[in-house]
């Protein structure tokens, strides 16, 4: 039995490495000179550069693509949110012609990539002159959130006792009371599995969309900007690697704080209790 | 308030965000890829030409083989890897949720960081996986990881498994635990080992998980653009191009608005087959 015990840490432990190792990698690297980079790369004895942080973080504009993408993130997740949580709130509570089709519209578009949209935005939004514009990116943001916002929320919207809806209209709230006062706060779990999805994966990690519909250098998000930034600053190792591990401190502290939220959205039938 | 016209008011907000970004977005490329245009010059009607030059398309072939590559190979290491893993976390106990917790954590990495970091790692000539070949001897085993013609697609195929293996366990795990402890009591009783207890058992008994993984890798594999685009470029010579890359290329890089359209409508069709047989499974785990 200790035997068996001791085998699986010696092959989870193996296994986390090599998940791991990347990270650490690109860590070790942001931390050399460009001239040092490659040899050697089993001496760790060498002096660490610590202000390729900061350079990085200036010739980057990193701190600028941070607050865009901030700015973005947010503005897309709590529209989103508002939207998706009083529609599948108006879908799951009551019974009227065409409810069922309309909900299936709505989760249809689950599995559909968002390039192929990416030429209709595109030229669309050049026509309409929306291009370039942080609400029509927001706008589409939430449009493509929608299916698995509302598949989520209905989910869990149509388990709450009926009798809970009953007592607030007793006690004289109508329908929008009903769903501010008892229905959005009784699907907490719901309401940030949800946001952790949009906002995590959905719109911060986004790329193909902010790349196409932004085109201003200044305006950019993390993602597009770092992308426009591989060309320019092609043999700058150390200081792409240091804006890769700047980046990803974000993502692995909202990693950390979410993770439980994540693990339920992904078991979709998890967010029940 | 029982007026139930009031209730298509109050669902319109959402139905027109929806309808204006995504479905018409996607159903316009319809239209478009009856034309031939390159976004400057007046667009010329050209009927079904960009149908039947997509059929006789060599590199569009290799684009849906190599998103196929992609979602197999994926398939056949994630699903028993993640099992496995799966299986070795199910129980509590010291160091559990760390382990969970590290292997989870490729899923919240963008996948433009995930490129660019393996870059680093998989390049041939200072890459860190050559290096370390080369210094304990097996140079022979140095290969070009990226830029091989018919290495580069599984090399692509493995950082992918690296991304989202942890998607899978979580699942497996979740799956699990909703298996009742007595089974496993009773089989230990019966003198059931390790072994069949986790194949004859477990297995079974995850099999709706199974399905959720695999529709959930499938959809997430024909979503990748990224990781190719980044590590690969589609290159070299279209060896590891997959549909995305190659729609964005024909459009954005070539500036044939009208044919890039016309893939896009192949992998609009392919997105609403899997929504449908995502929603098919959803039903089914309901009832």
């Amino acid at each position: 039995m200790r035997r068996k015990i001791i085998l699986r840490h010696i092959f989870l432990s193996i296994f986390v490495f090599f998940t791991l190792i990347p990270i650490l990698w690109i860590v070790v690297i942001s931390l050399k000179t460009n001239n040092t980079v490659f040899i050697g790369i089993f001496e760790f004895n060498y002096k660490l550069h610590f202000e390729n942080y900061l350079n990085a973080w200036k010739s980057f504009n990193l701190g600028r693509y941070f607050i865009n993408t901030l700015l973005i993130a947010t503005s897309a997740t709590v529209i989103s949110l508002a939207i998706s949580s009083f529609t599948s709130y108006i879908i799951s509570r009551f019974s009227f012609k065409f409810k069922n089709i309309i909900y299936l519209y709505f989760i249809l578009g689950l599995a559909i990539p968002a390039y192929t949209a990416i030429y209709p935005l595109f030229i669309g939004t050049q026509k309409l002159h929306i291009y370039d514009s942080y609400l029509t990116l927001i706008l589409v943001y939430v449009g493509w959130s929608l299916p698995i916002s509302v598949l989520i929320m209905v989910g869990f919207m149509k388990n709450i006792p009926k009798v809970l809806e009953d007592a607030g209209y007793i006690d004289g709230c109508n329908l929008f009371g009903v769903f501010t006062r008892i229905i959005f706060p009784l699907s907490r779990p719901a309401v940030l599995t949800v946001v952790t999805f949009n906002f995590v994966l959905g719109f911060w990690n986004e790329f193909i969309l902010a790349n196409s519909l932004i085109s201003d250098p200044l305006r950019k998000t993390i993602n597009a900007g770092l992308a426009s930034g591989i060309a320019a600053f092609s043999y700058d190792y150390v200081g792409m690697s240091a804006s890769i591990v700047m980046i990803l401190i974000p993502e692995i502290i909202m990693f950390l704080i979410f993770q439980k939220y994540l693990v339920s959205g992904l078991t979709l039938g998890g967010v029940k209790e | 308030m029982r007026n139930k016209r009031f209730l298509y008011l109050l669902v319109f907000p959402a139905l027109l965000i929806y309808t204006v970004t995504l479905v018409a977005p996607v159903l316009a490329v319809i239209p478009y890829s009856l034309y031939k245009w390159d976004g400057i010059t007046a667009a010329r009607f050209i009927g079904l030409k960009n149908f039947f030059l997509i059929l006789s398309d060599k590199v569009f072939y290799t684009s849906l083989l190599n998103t196929l590559i992609i979602v197999v190979v994926s398939q056949i290491v994630m699903l028993p890897l993640s099992f496995g893993i799966a299986v070795l976390l199910r129980r509590n106990f010291r160091g559990n949720s760390f382990y969970k917790t590290a292997i989870f954590l490729p899923i919240i990495v963008a996948p433009i960081i995930i490129a660019l970091t393996w870059g680093f790692i998989l390049e041939p000539g200072t890459g860190l996986i050559n290096t370390v070949l080369n210094k304990i001897g097996l140079s022979f085993l140095a290969f070009g990881w990226l830029g091989s013609k018919h290495l580069s697609i599984f090399t692509i195929s493995f950082v992918w498994v690296w991304n989202i293996l942890g998607l899978d366990m979580i699942i497996f795990l979740a799956g699990m635990r909703s298996i009742s402890k007595d089974i496993f009591e009773a089989a230990e009783i019966d003198g059931a080992n390790n072994f069949n207890r986790t194949f004859f058992m477990t297995l079974p008994l995850v099999k709706e998980q199974i399905l959720m993984c695999l529709i959930l890798n499938v959809t997430g594999s024909v979503k990748i653009f990224e990781l190719v685009y980044f590590l690969t470029t589609g290159g070299p010579a279209h060896y590891t191009e997959v549909l995305s890359t190659y729609m964005f290329k024909i459009g954005f890089g070539s500036y044939n608005y009208g044919y890039g359209m016309t893939i896009a409508f192949f992998v609009f069709l392919i997105g609403l087959i899997l929504s449908v047989t995502f929603i098919k499974i959803l039903r089914r785990e309901e009832s």
